[in-house]
């Protein structure tokens, strides 16, 4: 496994220096690497994605590389092994988003929708359809501060959209 | 399905955003040094409806409760018109020609009905949990007065003999059990069920057939030809039941006559569980998703005429589908079957709370007569000596009442 390091640098000036192998997860960070139009000493740099995010990116990237890793080590770990592992990744995902705001989501989507990393990706969405799950419109706009801006005709095509029957 | 279909849009779009990205990001290393911030790291809100259609779309993938994306439409019009209706919630509908005296030249409407089973959340101390499956339709009626406000998603709960309620959504757990064919409109009692498959040798996934069952007689109907033809006599017995299963046409007679029939050669082949004697039985298809296809019996020992109902016992087969043959099972998983006079379903306990009265390995009949009944299990003590154990029976455990029957189920449950 190589341990070359890469330097990012964020859209406010902000340099990163990330492992190659966690930088990877990252589909366009890992095509500009094949087709070498990395320069070992300069940054790559990110014109969309501040500091502050990258930052979670990177933090991100890092845990999950470990966790790649690991899958390879140990392919004939039993089945608990695996669960426990699968648990263990799980808990600091959960973690992990549960110490951002939705602000913070928002940009984090955005950054990770732009690195193209997949994984990242999934999560968030799945987070911010969690804050979505289980509440009225309601709530969902208070959570996500939109504002109600609805004609009343169109909140009587709504009030029909939600008014179901059995039969 | 949906969910595949917006995977796979998703996935080529990153594949594309992905190449052009590149070029720009190269491009902005070979040239100048980055700028510096462009934009200040916003502290209030920002604008989702500003996200790509495709993240909004995962975001709406994401939303399992078909209920929630109904939610989410109704918060503002840029979510009205980045989620879409749900599909799983459409009711299309078909106009066929009419099967009743079947060269006349009058319409019916065939309609794809999706079904749910809706568990109420109980305060824990509650000692019964109350149960509702059947089809879902908008709330056609004008009177909306009674609505929950602000808005949320409601259903109307009709049981003859009482007045009707409205429930929230919210205070139910909602398990999706599939979709269900529907004859909308017809009275006859003749009509006995209806069946539909689609047709996809063109790969335009547009043409169906129809399967339908009209008393002594099956009808079938193509889209490409839209007229009724007769299949010739299966069996002596009445048609009890037809239904659909990983694209073939199953066929259910009185005795054990059981047909699997092809909906692209028309072919009829007979698949017969193993013979019963001296009892009378009766038989139910339960599909379970495309994973298995279970065929109950109801098996009624018999000395001569006289047919002993107290220690009816069910026998529960598999199909194997390669083998063309049913196996006989002592275990279903953790599925619960639904026998129901509007048709039988199955759907996994393991969604369920362990505490809620349903449990998994076990089939539930709404359809006897009585309002009281029990779940069926394997294995179960009679007290009786004389009785076999080694089959499904009254678990005689925690009391179910029936509280309707048709056009929805209804039923209460001990805990």
């Amino acid at each position: 496994m190589s341990s070359n390091m890469i330097m990012l640098k964020s859209s406010d000036g902000a340099s990163f220096e990330i492992e190659e192998a966690a930088a990877r997860k990252s589909k366009i960070i890992a095509n500009m690497i094949e087709v070498e139009c990395v320069d070992e000493d300069k940054a790559i740099p990110l014109q969309n994605v501040t500091g502050n995010i990258l930052a979670l990116v990177i933090e991100y990237c890092n845990k999950h590389i470990v966790d790649d890793d690991d899958d390879v080590a140990t392919e004939e770990a039993s089945e608990e092994e695996e669960e426990a592992k699968k648990k263990k990744v799980d808990d600091w995902e959960a973690e992990f988003m549960n110490s951002m705001s939705l602000e913070t989501m928002f940009e984090l989507l955005l950054a990770a929708n732009y690195l193209n990393i997949k994984s990242l990706i999934d999560l968030v969405c799945q987070t911010i359809a969690n804050n979505i799950k289980d509440k009225t419109p309601e709530e969902v706009r208070k959570i996500f501060s939109i504002e109600n801006d609805f004609t009343p005709e169109e909140e009587e095509e709504i009030r029909k959209e939600n008014a179901w029957a059995f039969g | 399905m949906a969910e595949p279909e917006t995977e796979k849009n998703t996935s080529s779009m990153s594949l594309l955003d992905c190449s052009l990205l590149t070029v720009s990001v190269s491009k902005l290393h070979l040239s100048s040094p980055p700028s510096t911030a462009t934009k200040e790291f916003k502290l209030s809100m920002p604008d989702w409806s500003l996200l790509p259609e495709e993240l909004l779309n995962l975001i709406s993938t994401s939303l399992e409760n078909c209920f929630d994306v109904v939610h989410a439409r109704s918060v503002c019009r840029s979510w009205r018109s980045t989620f879409p209706f749900p599909s799983c919630l459409l009711r299309p509908s078909y106009t066929l020609p009419t099967f009743v005296g079947y060269q006349s030249k009058d319409f019916c409407t065939l309609e794809k009905v999706p079904l749910f089973l809706f568990r109420v959340r109980a305060p824990e101390a509650a000692s019964t949990i109350e149960y509702f499956l059947g089809g879902l339709g908008r709330d056609e009626s004008d009177d909306h007065t009674e609505l929950p406000s602000p808005i949320q998603c409601s259903v109307k709960v009709k049981i003859p003999g009482s007045d009707p309620t409205l429930m929230n959504m919210h205070d139910c757990q909602i398990l999706p059990l599939g979709h269900q064919y529907r004859m909308i409109g017809c009275t006859s009692k003749d009509y006995r069920g209806v069946a539909v498959l689609p047709l996809n040798k063109d790969g335009s996934g547009k043409e169906f057939i129809v399967l339908l069952n009209y008393y002594k007689v099956l009808l079938v109907l193509r889209s490409t030809e839209m007229r009724w033809i007769r299949l010739p006599r299966l069996s002596s017995g009445t048609c009890s039941e037809i239904g659909t299963f990983r694209g073939k046409f199953y066929i259910a007679f009185l005795g054990q006559d059981i047909f699997i029939f092809d909906p692209y050669t028309l072919e009829v082949t007979p698949v017969r569980p193993l013979e019963l004697l001296n009892c009378g039985s009766c038989i139910d298809l339960v599909p379970s998703g495309n994973d298995e296809l279970f065929l109950v019996e109801r098996i009624i020992p018999r000395t001569g005429d006289i047919l002993y109902l107290t220690r009816l016992a069910l026998r529960v087969n598999r199909l194997d589908e390669e083998a063309g043959k049913w196996v006989v099972v002592s275990e279903i998983g953790d599925r619960v079957l639904f026998i129901n006079e509007m048709g039988n379903f199955s759907c996994s306990a393991k969604e369920l709370p362990d505490d809620c009265g349903v449990n998994g390995n076990s089939i539930l009949f709404t359809n006897r007569p009585g309002k009281l009944t029990f779940a069926y299990k394997y294995g179960v003590h009679t007290g009786n000596a004389e009785d076999d154990i080694n089959c499904w029976r009254h678990s005689r455990d925690k009391h179910v009442t029936i509280l309707n029957k048709s056009p929805m189920v209804a039923f209460r449950v001990e805990r």
